[in-house]
């Protein structure tokens, strides 16, 4: 996928710095984007511009007049580069290795935002519509319809309700704050500007395209923070509080020295959000100093000195997927040569607990779970229960749905457990299933026969007998 | 900033465009197309979204068609089949895969909205539920909020809106992307591939459009 660069430049810029490699400079660009010249041979663009001086929409425009998916135009300002011409080609690079990873938008990602007021005079006349990147369910990876309701929890606006036997997504009160983004354990929720592929690519070319050590830092999209320290290089995600712990971690992993999540606190985000961000960044320093490595790695404090790169082969796995935070730790398991046991709130992986005594064995738990972490197998008369620490996301719909969760059935500790990680299937419960004497199938396993005449009590002997004895198909026959 | 009424405007002419793209294709049709093409790209369309699906849709309208072969693409699309249409143009097609229930119910359902909305049925070749009847009635809708953009009537104007999405919520959106979805998985290269993709980019816009400049979601001040 071939990339182009165009930027709008001062007379003083351009006498100062000179040419800048990878980017055509056009004249006044950000007042006039019509100049921005057709029959280019490029299917991304990337634009450096000034903060104060374009319109939103009127770069959207022109860039849809030119074939460019306006959602992927990545808008680098020159206060982002703090004039610095080394600065302002790695941030290019970045831009353009992520925007080359990205799948052109849908027509339901693009919600249009107008002014919410406006007053007599403005009513007849209407501004032209700036267009924001939202999420879509990809219906087809979605495993709602199976239980999972992972996303409804995590967004902070309420737009995904369960309703009808489907899951239904309002744009309108979307703030694309991309949390169900990352809260979705099948990865069935895109946003067009985030992608695995295109967060790793980023980072990559930033580590790539500079000799010393250099900073990352997870950046909202919408921050009006535009000057980083020196070294220190923004990575712009819809919103920081989508960025998992596991996220900054792998960024050192990928050649960063050190990587932030940087919160929106200082700008007066309406999102406020901060307490997401800081429980993660809590569990990357868990993490970090569980491996023995130095908690400052990940920091939010970007004045801190940066020193040599975190020395170590990059992961060849997914580590910003679906179950990129597993991967991660499991990289750094293997990097750092120990296991680590974390139990922090923020960490998004888990470690599902079955009390034998209560579970029932109905297996709901298994059937609703949206990675198959939970899984039964029935053989014969028995039936198990397992447990796959490597696919838990921790997203509850376990603990959620269980019939027997007062009793303690079932619990969804919140841990990074690199044995449990890297351990593959583990028996959880097991039971033996009754069988119907009439025509052989199963009926239910014993533990939830046991419940069931518990809940009875005494003087039901002969129907819980029947129960047993008789499958449901088979019943009243 | 645009004009409401010119935005009211371009809405009304993009319906009736592509229900017009819709119908069995002719000669005079294909003429009127390109040209009425021409006429919307000198309106503000390029400010909005789907522009891209509607750009792609004019090169492929600018190129030579062969009539004959959009006939017979039209027919076995949307009209007949060994069995059936491939793609169904019609809402109750899809209501009665989705919810069951027969198809005359959906049709009457659609027949008593457009009463409601003040818009009377036209017999014509095509069911009160075929997508070019209800993209006609949401132009009609747009052409009657242009005009109380005309005289000044915001208020009516708001309530016009009000009604264009409930009608596609309830309606042509309950449907439409499945029926897309039909025609690009037969037939994305084609001129109806053109067509409905940019009609599902226009459609799609349209619901977020007019839910963010009802009245009901924007204040006075």
């Amino acid at each position: 996928m071939k990339v182009t660069a165009f930027g709008c430049r001062t007379p003083a810029e351009e006498s100062a710095l000179g040419d800048i490699e990878g980017v055509q400079f056009v004249d006044d660009l950000c007042a006039y984007p019509g100049r921005l010249p057709a029959g280019e041979d490029a299917d991304r663009l990337v634009l450096v511009l000034h903060e104060h001086d374009y319109v939103p929409a009127q770069i959207q425009r022109r860039a849809r007049e030119l074939n460019f998916d306006p959602l992927l135009v990545p808008i680098i300002t020159w206060e982002d580069a703090a004039g610095d011409p080394d600065r302002l080609r790695v941030m290019i690079q970045g831009a353009s290795a992520r925007v080359a990873e990205l799948a052109d938008s849908t027509p339901q990602q693009a919600k249009p935002v107008l002014p919410n007021r406006m007053n007599r005079r403005t009513l007849l006349m209407l501004p032209q519509p700036v267009y924001v990147a939202v999420p879509e369910i990809d219906r087809a990876v979605c495993v709602a319809a199976d239980g999972c309701k992972a996303c409804v929890p995590a967004c902070p606006e309420q737009a995904y309700t369960w309703i009808d036997g489907r899951l239904e997504y309002d744009k309108a009160a979307c703030t694309s704050c991309g949390r169900c983004v990352t809260a979705c354990p099948t990865g069935a929720i895109e946003n067009p500007t985030v992608s695995a592929a295109a967060i790793r690519a980023a980072i990559a070319a930033m580590v790539n395209a500079t000799s010393g050590p250099i900073g990352v830092a997870f950046t909202c999209d919408r921050r009006t923070r535009r000057a980083f320290p020196p070294n220190w290089y923004p990575l712009d995600v819809p919103c920081a509080s989508m960025v998992p712990g596991t996220w900054p971690v792998a960024a050192l992993m990928l050649g960063a020295a050190l990587s932030s999540i940087v919160s929106c606190r200082d700008s007066g985000c309406p999102l406020g959000h901060d307490d997401v961000v800081g429980a993660n960044i809590g569990f990357a320093k868990a993490l970090l100093t569980a491996f023995d490595l130095d908690a400052e790695l990940v920091s939010s404090d970007l004045a801190r000195p940066i020193h040599s790169r975190f020395d170590q082969a990059p992961p060849s796995a997914d580590v910003f997927g679906a179950l990129g935070a597993h991967e991660t730790i499991r990289c750094l398991s293997e990097l750092v040569g120990r296991d680590v046991r974390v139990a922090n709130a923020a960490a998004p992986t888990g470690v599902v607990v079955v009390d034998p005594e209560t579970c029932t064995m109905c297996t709901m738990c298994s059937i609703v779970c949206p990675t198959r972490a939970l899984s039964h197998d029935s053989d014969m008369n028995d039936l198990l229960l397992s447990f796959d620490a490597g696919r838990c996301t921790a997203c509850m719909q376990c603990a959620a749905t269980c019939p027997e969760i007062e009793r303690g059935a079932i619990d969804v500790q919140r841990i990074a457990d690199s044995t449990a990680l890297t351990a593959g299937q583990v028996v959880l419960n097991r039971a033996t299933t009754q069988v119907c004497d009439m025509c052989g199938a199963s009926v239910a396993p014993q533990q939830m026969l046991d419940r069931i005449a518990a809940l009875l009590g005494d003087g039901h002997t002969v129907t819980v007998d029947y129960l047993s004895r008789r499958c449901m198909n088979c019943r009243g026959s | 900033m645009t004009e409401a009424v010119d935005v009211a405007r371009l809405r009304q002419g993009l319906y009736r465009f592509f229900a017009a793209a819709l119908t069995h294709p002719n000669g005079e049709q294909l003429e009127l197309l390109r040209a009425a093409a021409g006429v919307l790209n000198g309106l503000s369309v390029g400010d909005f979204a789907y522009y891209r699906a509607w750009a792609r849709l004019g090169e492929v309208l600018g190129s030579d068609l062969d009539l004959s072969e959009l006939g017979v693409a039209y027919v076995r699309l949307f009209e007949s089949g060994t069995d059936g249409a491939l793609c169904p143009p019609t809402e109750s097609f899809y209501v009665a895969q989705a919810e069951g229930g027969g198809i005359a119910d959906t049709v009457s359902t659609v027949q008593r909205t457009y009463g409601a909305l003040g818009l009377g049925v036209a017999m014509g070749p095509e069911p009160p539920d075929h997508v070019t009847s209800e993209m006609n009635a949401l132009s009609a809708l747009c052409g009657l909020e242009s005009e109380a953009w005309t005289i000044g009537d915001p208020a009516e104007a708001g309530r016009l809106l009000a009604q264009q999405y409930t009608f596609l919520r309830i309606h042509l959106m309950a449907w439409f992307p499945r029926f897309v979805n039909r025609v690009q998985a037969a037939a994305a290269g084609s001129f109806y591939g053109a067509v409905t993709a940019a009609a599902n980019a226009y459609v799609v816009h349209d619901v977020d459009w007019t839910r963010a400049v009802m009245p009901s979601t924007r204040t006075d001040s």
